[in-house]
């Protein structure tokens, strides 16, 4: 091998190798978003950010701006009534943290839980979920309205993959309003509910 | 061209779509060793100054196909899927045409490092709690890495082998003609 093609080859080698991790950085935004749940995160923004500008049906089917709740802190989160896996655990978790705050707290405090399910999450259905959690009057139970999921879930970084079994695959992250309509805080599935009482109890 | 179509057919696409392991582990390594064994069938132009390139190639290529997102994708777009088979067909293309042009001391390390990859990308599928491909559940991520750590494993074992083999072999040992006097 003469030393010309040798360094021809290392040059093709360097470059294959800096484009390749260039590629790869850009793929998951500076090596900080390896899942398709932490990039759509990470797409929407650093925080504090606008929360989206999004309209929901309440579990009375009345039809409400996000910016209706400004002046209370809330808790948003995403689920759908027959997931068996990861929604139950994440409202059991927000039942037991809201139930264990004070009323002055709950005063401070709304935990808005939005279906992604529009088919079978029903209005009857979401009332139904809404008193078998205790019937909070602080606790929204709500579906997109006009169909806005997907830009919903974009503008807030919310990752949802609906399966062909019928089940929808998607972030479990809880956003953190403050009342001037701001996501301050995304607290992520692993969360314990100690920590994110803690933490929660800083701003109430 | 034609093997790597086959398994875009929507019959067998769906038969390895069923499982995380199924699309993540036991896909990949079938493109790898058909890539390999046709390589071998096909002759193809090759010179030694680009084998360093191929071998890099070779493994970003694989490396970015195990990054969860991209298997993700492999899922919902069709035409990232067709990219996944071709370019893991050309990873086994590409080893098996370069590989053997490395020196030996360098086919070595790069074994090495390419089952170091792989037990690492399994332990770090196998340890997280939560989903990290949304296409799929916990349970068979889970079982897919420690299904990928012990592939590693292996490949360490074949490694280990190869290397007594090749000590014990007469080509190891210094010629009458290279001793000193």
């Amino acid at each position: 091998m003469t030393p010309t093609k040798r360094l021809i080859g290392l040059l093709v080698c360097a470059l294959i190798l800096g484009g390749g991790a260039g590629f790869v950085c850009a793929w998951t935004l500076g090596f900080s978003a390896f899942t398709s749940y932490s990039y759509a995160l990470n797409k929407a923004g650093p925080l504090p950010r606008a929360a989206p500008d999004a309209s929901f049906v309440d579990q009375f089917g009345k039809e409400r701006p996000l910016a209706s709740l400004r002046g209370r802190y809330v808790l948003m989160h995403v689920f759908y009534g027959t997931c068996l896996t990861v929604c139950p655990i994440v409202i059991e978790q927000l039942r037991e943290i809201y139930s264990d705050f004070s009323a002055e707290q709950r005063r401070k405090l709304i935990i808005l839980s939005i279906s992604i399910d529009s088919v079978r999450d029903t209005t009857e259905r979401l009332a139904d979920l809404w008193h078998e959690e205790g019937a909070f009057e602080g606790w929204i139970m709500a579906q997109p309205a006009d169909a806005s999921t997907d830009r919903m879930a974009r503008e807030f970084g919310i990752w949802i993959f609906p399966k062909a079994d019928g089940t929808i695959n998607h972030s479990a992250d809880l956003f953190l309003i403050d009342p001037g309509g701001r996501i301050v805080r995304v607290f992520s599935p692993e969360a314990k509910s100690d920590r994110i009482r803690h933490d929660l109890e800083k701003y109430l | 061209m034609a093997v790597p179509v086959l398994l875009l057919l929507p019959r067998i696409d769906t038969t390895f779509s069923a499982t995380m392991p199924r699309k993540a582990l036991a896909e990949p390594l079938l493109l790898l060793f058909l890539g390999w064994v046709l390589s071998r069938l096909v002759p193809w132009w090759r010179t030694a100054s680009y084998a360093p390139s191929a071998a890099a190639a070779a493994t970003l290529l694989f490396l970015f196909w195990m990054i969860p997102r991209s298997i993700d994708l492999t899922q919902i777009y069709p035409d990232a899927n067709v990219l996944y088979v071709f370019s893991l067909f050309g990873v086994g293309f590409l080893l098996s045409h370069y590989l053997s042009l490395l020196p030996g001391l360098a086919r070595v390390v790069f074994a090495l490092y390419f089952s170091s990859m792989i037990v690492a990308f399994g332990l770090l599928y196998a340890s997280q709690s939560t989903l990290l491909c949304s296409a799929f559940t916990l349970e068979e991520q889970h079982a897919f890495g420690w299904m990928t750590v012990f592939l590693g494993i292996i490949g360490y074992l074949t490694i280990l082998a190869s290397m007594t083999r090749w000590l014990n072999s007469p080509a190891s040992r210094p010629r009458s003609q290279d001793l000193p006097r």
